[in-house]
């Protein structure tokens, strides 16, 4: 930009807002000469016609008031105006004519010198303002440091382009940190074969996405550690951005003291990781309905429901008591207690997620929320925390049902469900009840979320020590968790999307491990199975384009 | 020295124990949008400046709502250029026709804008998030466009003028009155480059929709920000819809203040703003008389539940002027799902009222609603400058939702307790 400059005054009065420099009526364009034509239309019919290139806009104060629109200080600029010297000007006007390249001054001793016709000079380096016509100097105030660096820089656009040159010369790409934790049994296979899926991702999207650590898990680690969850275990899970689980357990250890055992240290896991809802999604896709216990005439439709348990709460962790009450009699009791806070957040990640399964699936969202509040004054208060977030959430459809008749309906009827949301204890009957639809728990994958998108991602299947080290566990479970970690945590819903119609296209293709043989076209190995999926991830891969220019 | 919430605020995104104004920070942005008019703008530079990749698709929100369902081709194309890059980018909050509302009522529903966030938009009422207790901004598109390349953006830390109100308003009294009021006591550029902390037993008082109207129209004073502290009210809200952790913060009681104005509302009538500056501020009585053409109830300032509820309560049973329009159009497909279950939507039709679906439209004289050459509107939106909402002769007055129903009902402007 010129540092001098001259030109003609045109000279306006105090709050000249942006709907008086271009009206709305023309910012569905932002081309320059379609702006320039109608610059001031509102305010002065004549000026857009007459103006001449370089001539001075001087207005009163709090110039440029009202809106946003870049489009009013591109319109000036368009218009041919050289500078425009104000009493003072609106914030984002002020901003975005520094950002586009239009030079302003706030100079209230020069609006009130200068009429209309006058022969201004300006200085922009010094911001002295020298009127011709009438003889007469004026000093703007200077701009301060900031601004000048951006003006100095050339502009803030060639500002943010050093720095990303600066940011793509000195960082590479900041990869999703994954602790991998592939415990006992069968898990080291299945986590594998996610892991190859994963990999496949990072192939087709042409760079490394992924940071992946392992770490002992289980009896593993008692194994190898003493303790079925070692410190730099736990510590890398905490500094992770997600965390990708096999399965821990196995008669070895079924021996040990409680502290030693496997589960001890995958319960543990979970509660340092605050995780307090337990996804469990359950899809029976019609063509592999004839695994499902159900008869055809129910399940042949398939069904996809997903299950949402509260995992913090409730008769698992209440006071759990046993007393002798006289003599040979003793009592037992489970405390089950919930505060509205627990029910709110779990209710509302169930909200969200009904919301979202929506929008995918393009139909109307349903919740159905599971509870006994015809008994328990625990259901009453989840019932009232579900009606008060439902009204955050009118686009949902919210059912409340008795845990009884949930059970019934899930059995009668799955495909009246979508979203099911309820309890600990419910959680954990109605998600195997739900999961046993599916024919076969190597298919089902899960996922354990707490605040702040960190998740402990694992097949709901066990570590089936039986057929570990065969090649023969069913890796569906593990690679639809991997499918669900980049849903839930790393942002990647296109991906993981991709990843389960893979492993549908590689399902209803016949090929399948050897619990489901009695479908299968081919009868398949966990890795073999692993790279089938791998092979039909790029069909179904998002491609993403950026254009150089929009 | 204590710092004030937006001090604090802004401290904290600056990775710095405490800022003071007048200094330069950098701050992190959780949340950075834009619609149909500033998008297409800001997508260019984006580009232009060389910049791929959007700092992080969750928080790159993106609302097509001004001329949204598209009015004309050129509006069509600008739509078109935002859905591009939205489906580009893997933008996860972009808002289609049918989900989509006006940006200012949209993101707070969907728990996307949250207390402590810092939240800037290319539209200058981004400061309606204030009313949840963020610090919000509206920026230019250039502005805008570096903060997606970066995920950061420069401010100069504001000096902060607090506003208390006590008494007890009159009944038909509400945010919006208690804007006007203060705009109409300070000047369009009042605050200009400061921001405005409301407080005050009647800011307690309001609901999460009042709060929101109140800071929408912070930058008719010329502020950078308006800004309410979280408290129950605030929490009851956002606890049901949060999509992330978020921190709440309080100005501390020796914060320093540029100034503080203390109002006593009690008895403060409703309120109406005279063409064509928002600070041209009127009681509705003196305006009594005043033929109205068209009448709006709507914007990202008045098309809330609660506005709608005030309007249907005065319009129920009643029909509009023969000798006047009366346009209302819900702010979000929420409010208006719920305002049809709750029977607003019926009560309106009823009364001869046109119901649109959620825009922008008419606030900026873009279209469903665009006035002919002297014609007068009243308006619960937040700009009446000349040729706002249409012809440049045309005038445009701003009400709460009580007046403006009252006023359908009259054809004139009128007390709600009058009609």
């Amino acid at each position: 930009m010129a540092d001098k400059l001259s030109g003609r005054v045109w000279k306006y009065g105090d709050d000249i807002d942006t709907d008086r420099i271009i009206p709305a009526r023309y910012l569905n364009t932002f081309q320059k000469e379609e702006l320039a034509r109608h610059c001031l239309e509102d305010l002065d019919p004549a000026f857009a016609g007459r103006v001449q290139p370089g001539d001075i806009l001087v207005a009163g104060k709090n110039f440029g008031c009202g809106s946003s629109r870049e489009h009013a200080p591109l319109a000036i600029k368009a218009a041919g105006v050289g500078a425009v010297i104000a009493a003072s000007f609106a914030r984002i006007f002020f901003r975005n004519a520094i950002n586009i390249g239009l030079p302003i001054l706030a100079c209230p001793e020069a609006v009130a010198g200068c009429e209309t016709g006058d022969e201004l000079e300006v200085d922009l380096s010094t911001g002295t303002i020298y009127n011709k016509t009438r003889n007469q100097t004026y000093q703007a105030a200077p701009f301060p440091g900031y601004v000048q660096d951006i003006f100095n820089a050339g502009g803030l656009a060639a500002y943010v382009r050093r720095r990303l040159f600066e940011s793509q010369k000195s960082e590479a790409p900041r990869l999703a940190r994954i602790a991998v934790l592939k415990g006992d049994g069968v898990g080291p296979e299945v986590v594998d074969a996610a892991l190859l899926v994963l990999r496949q991702a990072e192939a087709l999207a042409g760079r490394a996405l992924f940071s992946f650590t392992e770490y002992p898990i289980g009896g593993a680690a008692v194994d190898r550690e003493g303790t079925p969850l070692p410190p730099a275990t736990l510590e890398g899970a905490l500094s992770s951005d997600a965390v990708l689980l096999g399965a821990v357990g196995g008669p070895r250890w079924d021996n040990e003291p409680p502290e030693r055992r496997p589960e001890t240290g995958l319960l543990e896991l979970r509660q340092a990781m605050g995780v307090f809802a337990n996804l469990r999604p359950v899809r029976v896709a019609p063509h592999l309905s004839g695994h499902s216990p159900l008869k055809p005439e129910v399940i042949a439709k398939g069904a996809d429901i997903l299950f949402v348990r509260e995992l913090t709460g409730g008769a698992y962790f209440g006071a759990h008591e046993r007393v002798e009450v006289r003599p040979g009699e003793e009592q037992a009791s489970d405390a089950m207690v919930y505060t509205t806070s627990e029910i709110r957040r779990v209710v509302r990640l169930a909200f969200q997620l009904a919301r979202s399964r929506g929008r995918a699936a393009g139909r109307r969202p349903r919740l159905t929320s599971v509870d006994k509040a015809n008994v328990l004054a625990t259901s009453r208060l989840w019932r009232e925390v579900v009606e008060e977030v439902a009204a955050a959430f009118p686009e949902v459809e919210v059912q409340h049902l008795y845990v009884d008749a949930c059970a019934m309906r899930l059995v009668a009827a799955p495909q009246e469900f979508d979203v099911i949301v309820t309890e600990n204890l419910f959680g954990d009957i109605l998600s195997d009840l739900g999961g046993a639809l599916a024919g076969s728990l190597g298919l089902l994958p899960s996922a354990s979320l707490g605040d702040g998108g960190a998740g402990l991602y694992e097949p709901v299947h066990g570590s089936a020590p039986n057929l570990a080290g065969q090649n023969k566990a069913n890796p569906v479970g593990a690679i639809l968790a991997a499918a669900l970690m980049l849903r839930h945590s790393l942002n990647m819903p296109d991906e993981a999307t991709a990843i389960e119609a893979a492993v549908a296209a590689t399902l209803s293709e016949g090929i399948h491990t050897p619990d489901l043989a009695s479908a299968a076209r081919q009868i398949v190995g966990t890795q073999a199975f692993a790279w089938a999926v791998a092979e039909r991830l790029e069909q179904f891969w998002p491609r993403v384009r950026y254009a150089a220019q929009a | 020295m204590g710092l004030t919430i937006t001090e604090k605020i802004l401290a904290a995104h600056a990775g710095r124990e405490a800022v003071r104004p007048g200094e330069i920070v950098n701050v992190k942005i959780d949340l950075a949008l834009a619609n149909d008019i500033t998008g297409p703008v800001a997508i260019k530079e984006f580009y232009g400046m060389g910049a791929e990749k959007v700092f992080d698709r969750e928080r790159v929100v993106l609302v097509p709502d001004h001329f949204v369902p598209n009015k004309d081709i050129k509006s069509a194309e600008q739509a078109k250029i935002l859905r591009t890059f939205a489906r580009e980018q893997h933008l996860t909050h972009y808002y289609e026709v049918g989900e989509m509302g006006i940006e200012h009522a949209l993101l707070p529903e969907e728990g996307l804008a949250l207390p402590g966030q810092v939240i800037i938009g290319a539209d200058s009422h981004t400061c309606t998030y204030g009313g949840l207790g963020a610090f919000a901004t509206g920026v230019g598109s250039t502005d805008l466009a570096a903060a997606w390349a970066l995920g950061e953006i420069w401010f100069k830390v504001p000096e902060t003028i607090r506003f208390i109100y006590r008494g007890r308003p009159s009944p038909y009294v509400g945010a919006k009155d208690l804007i006007l009021y203060t705009i109409g006591q300070i000047g369009v550029d009042g605050a200009l480059y400061k921001a405005m902390e409301f407080s005050g037993e009647v800011i307690e008082k309001l609901s999460v929709d009042g709060r929101l109207t109140l800071c929408n129209m912070a930058v008719e004073a010329g502020a950078k920000n308006g800004i309410i502290a979280p408290d129950e009210t605030t929490l009851a809200y956002v606890n049901a819809r949060a999509k992330w952790p978020f921190k709440v913060y309080q100005s501390d009681p020796d914060a320093s203040y540029a100034a503080v104005y203390e109002f006593d509302v009690t008895g403060l009538e409703p309120q109406v703003a005279v063409p064509h500056l928002p600070s041209n501020v009127r009681n509705v009585r003196e305006l009594k008389g005043v033929k109205i053409d068209q009448v709006v109830i709507g914007s990202c300032t008045n098309g809330r539940l609660e506005d709608l509820r005030v309007a249907a309560q005065i319009l129920k049973g009643r029909r509009v002027h023969p000798e006047t329009r009366l346009i209302v159009i819900p702010a979000t497909q929420a409010v208006y799902i719920t305002a049809l279950r709750e029977g607003l939507i019926e009560i309106f039709l009823s009364a001869g009222a046109a119901v649109s679906t959620p825009t922008c439209g008419p606030c900026l004289g873009g279209y469903m609603g665009i006035l002919a050459a002297g014609e007068k509107c009243l308006a619960t939106t937040n700009r009446n400058f000349v040729g706002r909402m249409g012809h440049p002769t045309s005038e445009v007055y701003l009400a709460g939702p009580a007046v403006a129903a009252a006023t359908a009902v009259c054809g004139h402007i009128a007390h709600p307790e009058d009609v």
